[in-house]
């Protein structure tokens, strides 16, 4: 069953006011968190959050296509697959 | 494996009772690449059972998606037995004989090997590029210890294939967690 609507997302308290605090100094250093299942607000897009995945911290960039997902959705729990074959368009930067 | 292939699929488990392969395909070009009579070479195959030799390379006599994957039929494997052997193992094919890429495209494959700098100072060299939800993640080699680093759009100032580097803004602490 999905949550209320009435309640609004979940965004963890603590994450988010020390976002606020970056966004208002323009500091875009890295955070450490662990909630894993706090929604992807518009103020953390920009940025990189070390979300933990239950061993190591993984490093999530965030755009604006994350906004309204968990963060644990972009730190996987299992191991890693290796590279992957698929291509990748130079004619933007990346 | 040598350097000229590149990985394409993995095989996540045996199906049925006739030597079927479900892959999982970690290309664009799945379809192309698993025509019947295309070579696929194993890379780092699992658990086998005692006494048999994995072959070196399977050969695709049938291909169909299935659930998101695809299911494969190889003429080297005929039984449940022998594709338990090969659960895990991944997939790779000659350099030459992938499909064209797109004018300025790449292989995240051709970012291995290559260094990663800030300004005029040297990261580390990129040992692998893990596939993520959000972006690939390059796993840098800083002093012997693997640090991750988002590969993303905005994180990258510049791509120098020439010069085996790619010049980088990384944000303040991202080698520190």
């Amino acid at each position: 069953m999905p949550r209320s609507v009435r309640k609004g997302p979940y965004i963890d308290e603590k994450l988010l006011m020390k976002v606020q605090r970056m966004n208002d100094s323009g500091d875009k250093s890295v955070i450490k968190t662990w909630a894993r299942a706090s929604t992807i607000s518009p103020d953390f897009v920009g940025h990189t959050l070390a979300v933990h995945n239950g061993n190591k911290f993984i490093p999530v960039y965030v755009t604006e296509n994350m906004v309204g997902h968990k963060l644990g959705e972009f730190a996987t729990t299992r191991t890693f697959r290796g590279h992957a074959g698929s291509a990748r368009d130079r004619r933007g930067r990346v | 494996m040598p350097d000229a292939h590149v990985i394409v699929a993995l095989i996540c488990r045996p199906h049925g009772i006739r030597g079927g392969l479900l892959l999982d395909a970690d290309s664009d070009h799945a379809e192309a690449l698993l025509q019947p009579g295309r070579r696929l070479h194993l890379v780092d195959a699992g658990w086998r059972p005692e006494g048999a030799l994995p072959p070196r390379a399977i050969t695709v006599e049938t291909a169909r998606p299935h659930g998101g994957r695809w299911l494969v039929e190889v003429r080297e494997v005929a039984d449940r037995t022998a594709a338990e052997g090969l659960r895990g193992a991944r997939l790779g094919v000659p350099r030459e004989e992938l499909p064209g890429l797109p004018d300025g495209g790449y292989l995240l494959h051709d970012l291995i090997g290559m260094s990663v700098c800030e300004g005029d100072m040297t990261i580390g060299v990129i040992r692998e590029v893990y596939d993520q939800p959000g972006a690939p993640l390059l796993a840098l080699d800083v002093d012997g210890r693997e640090r991750l680093v988002p590969f993303e759009a905005e994180l990258v100032a510049e791509l120098d294939f020439e010069a085996g580097e790619v010049r980088m803004k990384l944000p303040r602490g991202l080698l520190d967690i």
